[in-house]
């Protein structure tokens, strides 16, 4: 089973890989409350998208499991899963598990 | 935008942002400013001549597009419609004319053939036999937009096939394209940069054009110093042999191309070239070759001196050596060579030598071809003068450890091992066996100490031995032994301050080394004509009186010297 920490690292890793297409000032920090979502002063929609795909990739690649993090059903309520590295490890785990 | 970077305009049927961003953030030359149009208005902007982004000076133009947005006739093939091969061809060549049209709005244009995702398989086994198939039809509108460009001299179809290879599964994601009209993954991007900036560097003549060599464990496996020439792998039934066989094929095939060959290795220069004359499995001749330097000198130096001699610049060069201490070297002292990083298995070298994107070339001349017999004649002896920087500073940020023990019973094996089988640097050159290696130290005035070598990249081992033998006032340097993987550490004077300082200790009137020629060990001869050791035909002696100092980058342990 994938523990946080894990997940953590298949996160920061895909943020490598989008900010290899960021411009400097607008490149994400890999920290757990850094802000993934445009309304949290993180990425916009294009960036968003880069960072869902480098994540399902990265997690079939290391948990060979193949996960859809733009699954309206598995998204929390009333909560933005891409808010931060923390809430994304939180809500990819609980795929993960489920 | 300062004048060494080079503008590119990206215009895509699909989003091209990925690709904009990944080429504004290359550090690698030439660097580029990139913006990418609005998807979707490839046709509408290359027949828009007043449109604002064609207002001025553009360096770079990438037109990308996928076929079935070019040829609606290709499109209705892919979803197995009727449709006829000439009007495919049609759409091909009305869309090829308009690139031409438009091949003046940038110094140089760049049109990525066309792919499809690797699950259009068309009509699966039969596919290739179709006048329908998918895969057939879009190889055919290749070749025609191929033809048809060919004559523009500044417009340069690329492979999109060998970046989608590159790519492997991840080439392709539909999920990119349903989220965000991005037709292809991000590796593809990628080797699109690496693809685009290497063409660049030809076109703007920062092509590489000299490869320096290292022999040992890079042309050949094994040391030939140590080894002799008949026991390297080069060839023969050996997958080791036939790699680096393989390896020289690659190399000579450059130089068909126009890149030229040099060496910079450390070794007794006629020992080398007579592996390289006389190895019947050697592809590289002498004659390939433009120039070498084989001695004991510093790698950097040697090579900076090469390059003078060959009247090349340093940004025109590559060098290539196995041992990552001595690309370190290169790298910091003249910063302008390339030296890639080179795989440990040789079975590597082959494949990471045709992946360098560093020898793309404006089309051949049959000058390029005869480069190396050129630069042969044309070579002067020039001074030496290239800086390369303090090789004392260099030593310094090594880091090197040196260990100094006695022999025993956990060290003897392998020292006895080091002093069975090497020859280059081998005062005296004795053989003995483990026991009589250890009944010679423990008769009382004996005294031998192995020495153990480290630096920041790597602890290379047991890999000296320095004996002594003490008889009234004088002390004999019996044995004097290093392994070639160490030279040029200050090992071999660090050795030396041992001996020096056991004498001392002994209260012994002189150091005296003797040297005893054999085939092999000319390098610890050269090395003791420069120690500081008075010389008498090939005695070599110390004044005891004096110390001998350890160099100031080598941390020493295990032994102190006396000041």
């Amino acid at each position: 089973m994938a523990t946080k920490d894990e997940i953590r690292d298949v996160i920061y890793s895909a943020i490598d890989e989008v900010n290899l297409m960021l411009p400097k000032d607008r490149k994400i920090e890999k920290a757990s409350h850094a802000p993934l979502s445009a309304d949290k002063g993180g990425l916009d929609s294009l960036g968003l998208i880069n960072m869902i795909i480098a994540i399902e990739q990265k997690l079939e690649g290391r948990f060979k499991k193949s996960v859809s993090l733009a699954n309206e059903q598995m998204m929390p309520q009333g909560q933005n899963p891409f808010a931060n590295v923390d809430t994304l490890a939180d809500y990819i785990l609980k795929i993960l598990e489920n | 935008m300062d004048s060494k970077t080079l503008s590119c305009l990206l215009i895509s049927d699909f989003q091209v942002e990925n690709l904009a961003g990944l080429i504004n953030n290359d550090a690698e030359a030439p660097i580029l400013q990139a913006k990418s149009a609005p998807f979707g208005q490839v046709v509408p902007l290359l027949m828009d001549s007043n449109h604002e982004l064609w207002k001025g000076p553009l360096d770079s133009l990438i037109i990308w597009t996928q076929p079935q947005s070019i040829s609606p006739a290709y499109a209705k093939l892919l979803d197995y419609q009727d449709a006829h091969l000439d009007h495919v061809l049609n759409d091909v060549e009305r869309f090829a004319n308009l690139i031409l049209k438009n091949s003046n709005r940038a110094k140089y244009l760049f049109i990525p053939l066309w792919v499809i995702p690797t699950y259009h398989r068309g009509y699966g086994f039969l596919d290739a036999k179709s006048d329908r198939g998918a895969s057939p039809v879009l190889s055919k509108m290749n070749l025609v937009l191929t033809e048809m460009l060919s004559p523009s001299k500044n417009t340069f179809v690329l492979s999109t096939n060998r970046w989608i290879e590159t790519a492997g599964k991840n080439a392709f994601n539909p999920k990119l394209w349903y989220m965000g009209k991005i037709a292809f993954g991000h590796e593809v991007f990628l080797e699109c940069v690496r693809d685009v900036k290497a063409a660049l560097r030809a076109l703007t003549g920062q092509a590489k054009k000299l490869i320096i060599l290292d022999l040992d464990d890079t042309l050949w496996g094994g040391i030939v110093g140590d080894d002799g020439y008949q026991n390297l792998k080069l060839g023969g039934h050996d997958h080791i042999g036939e790699a680096y066989v393989d390896f020289q094929r690659a190399l000579k095939s450059l130089t068909r191309r126009g890149i030229i060959l040099g060496i910079a290795s450390k070794n007794d220069e006629s020992v080398a070239l007579k592996a390289i004359s006389e190895h019947p499995e050697m592809i590289l001749k002498l004659e390939d070759f433009a120039g070498w330097k084989i001695n004991w000198n510093d790698k950097a130096q040697n090579i900076a001196d090469l390059v003078d001699e060959l009247n090349l610049g340093l940004p025109s060069v590559v060098v290539i050596d196995d041992n990552p201490l001595e690309r370190a070297r290169v790298r910091e002292a003249l910063p302008e060579i390339f030296v890639p990083d080179w795989p440990q298995d040789p079975m590597l070298y082959k494949s990471t030598l045709l992946n360098l994107r560093v020898f793309d070339h404006p089309p051949i001349t049959s000058e390029d071809k005869k480069r190396t017999e050129m630069y042969k004649t044309e070579g002067q002896r020039s001074s030496l003068k290239s800086a390369v920087g303090s090789l004392d500073e260099w030593f310094e940020k090594l880091e090197i450890k040196i260990h100094a023990e006695e022999l025993n019973d956990a060290n003897l094996p392998r020292a006895a091992q080091l002093l069975n089988k090497t020859n280059q640097w081998n005062l005296s050159t004795r053989r003995l066996s483990d026991k009589e290696l250890m009944d010679w130290v423990q008769q009382g005035h004996h005294k031998l100490w192995v020495i153990r070598v480290a630096d920041r990249f790597g602890d290379y081992g047991l890999t000296g031995i320095v004996s002594a033998d003490l008889q009234n006032d004088l002390v004999s340097l019996v044995d004097f032994v290093l392994s070639c993987r160490v030279i040029g550490r200050k090992v071999e004077e660090t050795m030396l301050a041992v001996a020096v300082n056991f004498a001392r200790r002994s209260k012994a009137r002189e150091l005296k080394a003797q040297y005893l020629a054999t085939e092999k060990n000319k390098p610890c001869l050269e090395f003791f004509e420069k120690s500081g050791f008075q010389r008498t035909e090939n005695i070599f002696t110390w004044d005891a009186a004096q110390p001998y100092l350890t160099p100031r980058a080598i941390q020493l342990s295990g032994i102190t010297i006396d000041g």
